[in-house]
């Protein structure tokens, strides 16, 4: 093999690694989004949180811990969505529909979760 | 070899790894897509829509068509069709309607009226899910039970009425009726694909790109809302689950669950802890997870059949019985659970 060969070898395999970058990139971390109404009020990267705290949303609590986050309380009846425990699975979702909340935690890649979950 | 002909070998072989490379990273580009997720239909609604030209304008009119629906058959609507009928008026409905109080008439008589779409005196005597919810006198239920079987609903031409006393509740079909009435609009689109839930009703249209089937997980019976029993490959469907698990209450030590039997009057206890039907009509998987659910096992899995539908029903000894056009579509994924395929009627003889 030339150098010339050699050149063009690695310029190939450079080009594909940089273009599959992106791809690579966008599936770290595990982000969970909090909405009310329907629009993001706050994203986490829920692997670099490193202590536990809490946000208040419209009627309720929601409690972060690292690696996850679900409902704590809520002054809807039942608490359904405390019922959801704490989430920590990419595609799952926990809502408060008395109080038009909700928490997911979105799929990094298309492997990650399920499409659709049915219940 | 000669200098020549390795010369245009090298050239080839170059152009063939810029093609693959190329190739590659094209097959592997996102294609187009529009996410959105809110409340409606008392439920947590999502919508997500895949390929086209503009996935986003599409948005609107899917989202649209849930507040249309509800609008038409929520009885907490003073306006809607549903409320103007349980008040005795005549109308003439939206065609989508009619054929949705056909489906459910339909499945009141196989079922011999376990299911009912008529069962609004009995949802409000339990009131479950409202945080006012209570175990009825013995004497209330029989009297919802009386004012049900005493009900009536009147089709004629294109007008619909209610017999003196109906209150029909359609909360068990709902979602899936809008799910249909989605699927029609989105036939008329560009867009490639696209997965739409109404709680845990879900319409799986087309496909999305590099990705076919789709995947539906189903939750475990027994575990919180992350937990899944298994994974369903499916495509071009409706898929709908009824479970004792979704909404219910305690009282007395005693968990008492929203799917509530029109014979006599209870949370339906037939050994069965949740249904999933596939199906290629909305509304039908919907009201059959119900009816299912009701009828329980052996009974369920012959109105399956009857309706050409797919299911998974899950007993309260751990059984999962996947019916056999879904045995190569679904994963059992929980552990403590035993796989049975259900091949048709003649097995259980």
């Amino acid at each position: 093999m030339k150098r010339g060969d050699l050149v063009i070898l690695v310029s190939v395999l450079l080009l594909a690694g940089l273009l599959y970058l992106p791809l690579l990139l966008s599936g770290s971390g595990r982000k969970a989004e909090i909405l009310v109404e329907g629009k993001v009020t706050e994203s986490i990267d829920l692997l670099a949180v490193t202590g536990e705290y809490t946000i208040s949303v419209p009627g309720s609590e929601i409690l972060v811990r690292p690696g996850e986050i679900g409902y704590l309380c809520s002054d809807c009846p039942n608490e359904d969505c405390v019922r959801f425990g704490m989430l920590s699975r990419p595609g799952s979702t926990a809502s408060c529909i008395p109080n038009h909340t909700m928490i997911r935690i979105l799929a990094g890649k298309d492997t990650d979760g399920p499409d659709a979950v049915t219940y | 070899m000669d200098y020549r002909k390795r010369r245009i070998l090298k050239i080839l072989l170059f152009i063939a790894a810029i093609a693959a490379v190329l190739a590659a990273v094209l097959w592997n580009l996102p294609e187009r897509q529009a996410e959105s997720s809110g409340f409606a239909m008392d439920t947590l609604i999502s919508v997500k829509l895949y390929g086209g030209k503009d996935p986003e304008a599409s948005l609107t009119p899917v989202i649209s068509l849930f507040s249309d629906t509800e609008q038409t058959i929520s009885r907490y609507d003073a306006d809607s069709d549903i409320s103007k009928l349980n008040r005795g008026e005549t109308l003439a409905p939206e065609e989508w309607f009619m054929t949705l109080l056909e489906k459910n008439l339909e499945i009141r008589e196989e079922t011999e009226g376990l299911f009912d779409p008529a069962c609004g005196p009995l949802v409000d005597l339990w009131n479950i899910g409202s945080g006012s919810e209570r175990v009825p006198e013995a004497s209330e239920i029989a009297d919802a039970l009386e004012q049900i079987s005493g009900s009536s609903i009147l089709i004629s031409g294109d007008t619909v009425s209610f017999g003196p006393g109906t209150i029909a509740d359609l909360g068990a079909s709902g979602k899936g009726a809008v799910l249909d009435r989605i699927r029609g609009y989105l036939e008329g689109t560009d867009l490639r694909g696209a997965v739409v839930s109404a709680g845990g009703s879900v319409l799986l249209y087309g496909s999305r790109k590099g990705k076919r089937p789709f995947t539906v997980a189903v939750r475990d019976p027994d575990g919180g809302v992350s937990d899944y029993l298994g994974i369903l490959k499916l495509s071009g469907c409706f898929v709908s689950t009824s479970g004792d698990y979704e909404r219910y209450f305690t009282a007395g030590g005693k968990r008492y669950h929203h799917i509530l039997s029109a014979k006599d009057g209870c949370p339906a206890d037939t050994g069965l802890r949740s249904v999933t039907v596939v199906c290629e009509d909305g509304a039908l998987s919907d009201i059959l997870s119900t009816a299912v659910f009701l009828s329980g096992k052996e009974r369920g899995l012959r109105l399956l059949e009857a309706h050409q539908a797919e299911g998974v029903l899950v007993s309260d000894d751990g059984t999962v019985t996947v019916t056999q056009g879904l045995s190569s579509r679904f994963d059992l994924t929980a552990d403590g659970y035993t796989l049975k395929i259900y091949e048709g009627i003649h097995e259980t003889r």
